[in-house]
């Protein structure tokens, strides 16, 4: 299997790089992502009625002396992040016609997004799944978590069918709240209802929530030619057809199932991206990190 | 429906190769994984049922378009649309054919011949009563029409129509054609109006008002272009030992190609091949000299052009006897006076040395009350030196006439005993000219008598004289002479003297031919016995002879012409013919008397004509070559204006071209190229639409 990890110069340009999460989210340590709980960090946030007990040194005399009334000051209390990467490896991943299959894609997507955040001292952990299978790796922001990581991504086979909602079914109550829930996957043998159950459930573990969706480019385009008897990765399906003759109602057809999963993903509010097995990771992912620090209003860089 | 060039038809067979390359790939789909296929299924429910429909769609368009392609190149034609003529279905009608040589002309996959008989095959079925249809060239007057309203007779009048190698005569069939339609109607010739085949036969023919004549043009569809026109003759010559053989070829435009080639062959043995560079229009010989494999059979020759457009004239036939021995008779008037000096003497000497391997001279010297009847059908040439006629046997002096006729050869040398009156009463009839008396020649100081010269040193006769660069007759000097006055048409002078007169004259008579030297054989008149020149000249001049006259006939002879053979066995009843191709025939013995013969004509094809079958130990076979008229090698054409010179009324040339697409009525042959390429452009769309489905 080719390998799952970043060259090392784009990993160096990966360090002045930072994920934050939308979400308020609960860590055990301090770190760079918003809590939900009230800090010590310099950034103000909210008034609050003083209350026998609270600590004096955040008393807003400002306010006293102009309402005669007593406010405390509280901070933001920032810590840092559990993420979760959930990379399918069925066999509709082991498909590629531009370089690399799109669980290729997937894995180093995940790899360089835990490189990322266990560079910035947060905790990464993977679970590879498919249908009867799942390869999990807890999140720890220990030193050596992403050797590890790597070696699980590096040793997976994709094959068979997904189980994606047996794995969300085994993992989510394994997931602790308000952490961050990454699922990359080519979602073809979902169904819609399917999609949408998998979704809720990542919601109701109010984990901020990130869909990769990994397309490969022949898939969008059906660019074939000929008398063509196509197999399926995951079942004994085949279909015998002439791709110029049915190509423009499947590129419809796919375009509305892109559709519908993105359009799942908003319901859910979960977060959607299109990852294309065309376009090389790091590239995707530094305009991915721009563009979500824009949507923030913070820099993505340090 | 019909096709120009139904050769390319089975091209059509090709259509099973897109039923097979379907049959072997149909299972041979190539295979690709493809994740995404539940999509696929879902959009192959809907479409399955109609691509099964698209590919036998497909699979039939191919084989269409292959099967239209074969089509179009065949050149369909639909003939027999509204058959009629314009003139009306019921209106008397004649169709002359010309079915000279000269339509075999190939245009496309047909020749001309074959195109003029379908043409009017379309037509016959739009016809009512009775319609007369006429071939040109025939031999029998029962081959050459037919007047039957039957249609089937018609069609197998047509199948029938072959080629007639001989000459024809266009406006006679059209008179003939005028005959049998008395009370009018419609007379369709077609021709490829070549000017000998539609020479005027003394005054025009008017045409009654109730007669219209549509002449159509067929030579308007021929593209091709003839290599050239061979000719042919063959001789012997070193008494026998050898026969030049020697083909002149009219060379034409060739199509473009830089040169023709000319082989000779005798017998199966190809003796010479010739390239001859083209410039067209010139004439170039071939020449090759051979040995004739045994003596005493049959020489057969042929000089043959590669075959072009125009088939008929690229190869020419010849066919010779060749004798063991010939029988020479000479019969010397002035016997026994000086035996040294007289023409007997000279003669026997002539005939003394001929050189090994040659035909041997058997002579037998006679005095004239000796010549018998029997003798003259023994003898090959007949030598009457200095004879009085009145001395000859009544009998033999009335025989000579038929012995030449027959193919005897016949010498006389003049003298003081032969006398001009009675020869030209006696043998006026075979002779190539007319005696004038003797005449003295006027006396030059210092010289004795005058010289000779040629007319034509190439003439065969002078062929041992090198073209007379050896002295030969030149150096012969003349003091007295016979004068000869050549009857036109009849008698070619060979040797005049030095003052203009003829010497040496020669005639043809039936199968025989004649020469009549002006003087002696003897050095009474002139010193031609004393010369070198003497002996060759008079051994040539009875190979010459021998050789243009068999005993049996001619064996060279043109198609539709009618030759007499002698046929050497009386008893017989018939003999087998064996032609060049097709199957043999008979033809019936006539005798009198002692004489038995076979009359020999023939319409073609060209080639050897073997009489008498196969020949078995002693039986006799005679080989006559046939060649076409060299008339139907001229192709100059006749015009507009010269045929409404020769047929007078309403008369109207039209076009092959017009013809075979319809010209009268726009009915007969139409055209389905057009329709057929239409087809093939529309399956062709429909291929790619199917084919390449977007």
């Amino acid at each position: 299997m080719a390998t799952v990890l970043l060259a090392p110069e784009k990993l160096e340009r990966l360090r002045s790089y930072v994920l934050r999460t939308r979400r308020r989210v609960t860590g055990t340590l301090t770190g760079i992502h918003p809590s939900p709980h009230y800090g010590a960090s310099i950034e103000f946030r909210e008034h609050k009625t003083y209350s026998p007990g609270d600590d004096l040194r955040y008393l807003d005399w400002k306010l006293l002396a102009k309402t005669d009334k007593h406010y405390v000051k509280q901070f933001e209390k920032e810590t840092n992040l559990r993420a979760y990467f959930l990379v399918d490896a069925s066999g509709s991943m082991d498909f590629g016609t531009a370089g690399a299959t799109k669980f290729e894609c997937a894995a180093t997507l995940a790899s360089a997004l835990s490189f990322l955040l266990l560079n910035q001292g947060d905790a990464a952990g993977v679970a590879a799944f498919r249908e009867g299978s799942r390869s999990v790796v807890l999140p720890r922001a220990r030193s050596g978590q992403l050797r590890i990581l790597h070696e699980l991504l590096s040793a997976v086979r994709p094959q068979g069918g997904t189980g994606l909602l047996p794995t969300l079914q085994e993992l989510l109550p394994r997931i602790h709240r308000r952490s961050l829930v990454v699922l990359i996957s080519d979602f073809l043998d979902l169904t819609p209802e399917d999609l949408d159950r998998a979704l809720a459930m990542m919601r109701q573990v109010r984990a901020e929530s990130a869909v990769f969706h990994v397309i490969d480019p022949v898939e969008r385009s059906l660019s074939f030619k000929g008398r063509t008897e196509f197999v399926g990765p995951e079942t004994a399906a085949r279909v015998l057809a002439y791709p110029e003759a049915i190509r423009a109602r499947y590129r419809e057809a796919f375009a509305r199932f892109v559709a519908d999963v993105k359009a799942a993903c908003l319901a859910n509010g979960v977060e959607h991206a299109e990852l294309s097995t065309d376009e090389p990771v790091d590239r995707f992912l530094f305009r991915y990190l721009e563009q979500r620090a824009v949507h923030q209003g913070v820099t993505a860089s340090r | 429906m019909g096709f120009l060039q139904p050769l390319l038809l089975p091209f059509a067979a090709l259509a099973a190769a897109p039923i097979v390359i379907h049959l072997l790939t149909r299972s041979r789909a190539r295979q690709q994984l493809f994740p995404p296929i539940a999509l696929l299924l879902r959009i192959q429910q809907n479409t399955a049922r109609f691509n099964r429909w698209r590919e036998r769609a497909l699979l039939a368009v191919r084989t269409a378009l292959v099967v239209a392609l074969a089509l179009a190149l065949a050149g369909p034609f639909l003939s027999g649309v509204g058959a009629a003529p314009d003139t009306g279905g019921n209106e008397p009608t004649a169709f002359v054919i010309d079915n000279s040589a000269s339509m075999l002309a190939r245009s496309g996959g047909s020749n001309l011949l074959e195109l003029a008989t379908e043409w009017v095959q379309a037509r016959l079925a739009g016809l009512e009563g009775r319609v007369h249809l006429l071939r040109l060239g025939a031999l029998e007057p029962d081959e050459a029409s037919l007047a039957s309203s039957d249609l089937d007779a018609l069609s197998r009048f047509l199948k029938d129509t072959r080629p007639y190698f001989g000459a024809v005569r266009a406006l006679h069939g059209i008179k003939e054609a005028l005959g049998k339609l008395p009370e009018g109607g419609h007379i369709y010739v077609l021709s490829d109006l070549r000017k000998t085949s539609w020479e005027s036969e003394g005054g025009a023919i008017k045409l009654p008002d109730n007669v219209g004549v549509d002449v159509v043009d067929m030579a308007a569809v021929w593209e091709g272009a003839s290599d050239g026109v061979v000719e042919m003759r063959a001789r012997p010559t070193r008494h026998g030992t050898e026969w030049d053989l020697n083909a002149t070829v009219a060379l034409g435009p060739g199509n473009g190609k830089p040169d023709a080639v000319v082989t000779l062959r005798a017998g199966s043995t190809t003796v010479g091949r010739i390239v001859l560079n083209r410039t067209e229009g010139n004439l170039l010989n071939a020449v090759a000299q051979v040995a004739p494999p045994v003596q005493g059979e049959a020489l057969l020759a042929e000089a043959r052009l590669a075959a072009d457009d125009l088939p008929h004239d690229d190869i020419r036939y010849f066919a010779a006897d060749t004798r063991t021995a010939l029988r020479v008779t000479l019969v010397e008037g002035e016997f026994g006076s000086v035996p040294l000096e007289g023409e007997a003497f000279y003669l026997s000497k002539a005939f003394l040395k001929v050189p090994r391997g040659g035909t041997e001279l058997q002579p037998a010297i006679i005095r004239p009350h000796m010549l018998e009847a029997n003798t003259l059908k023994a003898t090959d040439v007949l030598i009457l030196a200095n004879v009085a006629l009145a001395s000859l046997p009544k009998e033999s002096l009335a025989g000579i006439p038929d012995a030449v006729r027959r193919g005897m050869g016949l010498i006389l040398f003049m003298g003081k005993r032969a006398e001009s009156a009675e020869y030209n009463e006696r043998l006026g009839a075979i002779l190539p000219v007319v005696f004038g008396g003797e005449q003295a020649v006027d006396p030059v100081p210092g010289q004795a008598g005058i010289g000779l010269t040629a007319v034509n040193w190439g003439h065969p006769l002078l062929e041992p004289f090198a073209g007379g660069t050896q002295g030969g007759p030149s150096l012969v000097r003349v003091e007295r002479y016979a004068r000869l006055q050549p009857i036109s048409g009849r008698g070619a002078v060979i040797l005049r003297l030095g003052n203009g007169d003829a010497y040496l004259v020669e005639g043809r008579a039936g199968a025989g031919g004649t020469l009549v030297f002006a003087s002696t054989a003897d050095r009474e008149w002139n010193d031609l016995p004393v010369h070198p020149a003497f002996v060759a000249l008079v051994q040539q001049a009875v190979f010459y002879l021998a050789v243009q006259g068999s005993p049996a006939g001619p064996r060279n002879v043109l198609a539709g012409e009618r030759v007499r053979l002698a046929w050497p066995d009386p008893a017989a009843r018939r003999v087998a013919v064996r032609p060049p191709e097709g199957e043999s025939f008979d033809l019936p013995v006539q005798t009198e008397g002692s004489r038995a013969w076979v009359e020999f004509a023939v319409p073609g094809p060209p080639g050897f004509y073997r009489l008498g079958g196969v020949p078995r130990d002693g039986d006799r076979q005679l080989v006559v070559a046939v060649n076409p008229d060299p008339r139907e090698s001229v192709l100059e054409r006749v015009g507009e204006a010269e045929i409404k010179e020769r047929i007078v009324g309403d008369v109207q040339l039209r076009t092959a071209d017009r013809a075979l697409m319809g010209w009268t009525t726009g009915t007969g042959r139409q055209d389905l190229t057009p329709i057929v390429l239409l087809l093939v452009a529309g399956l062709v769309a429909g291929e790619l639409l199917l084919g390449n489905p977007r």
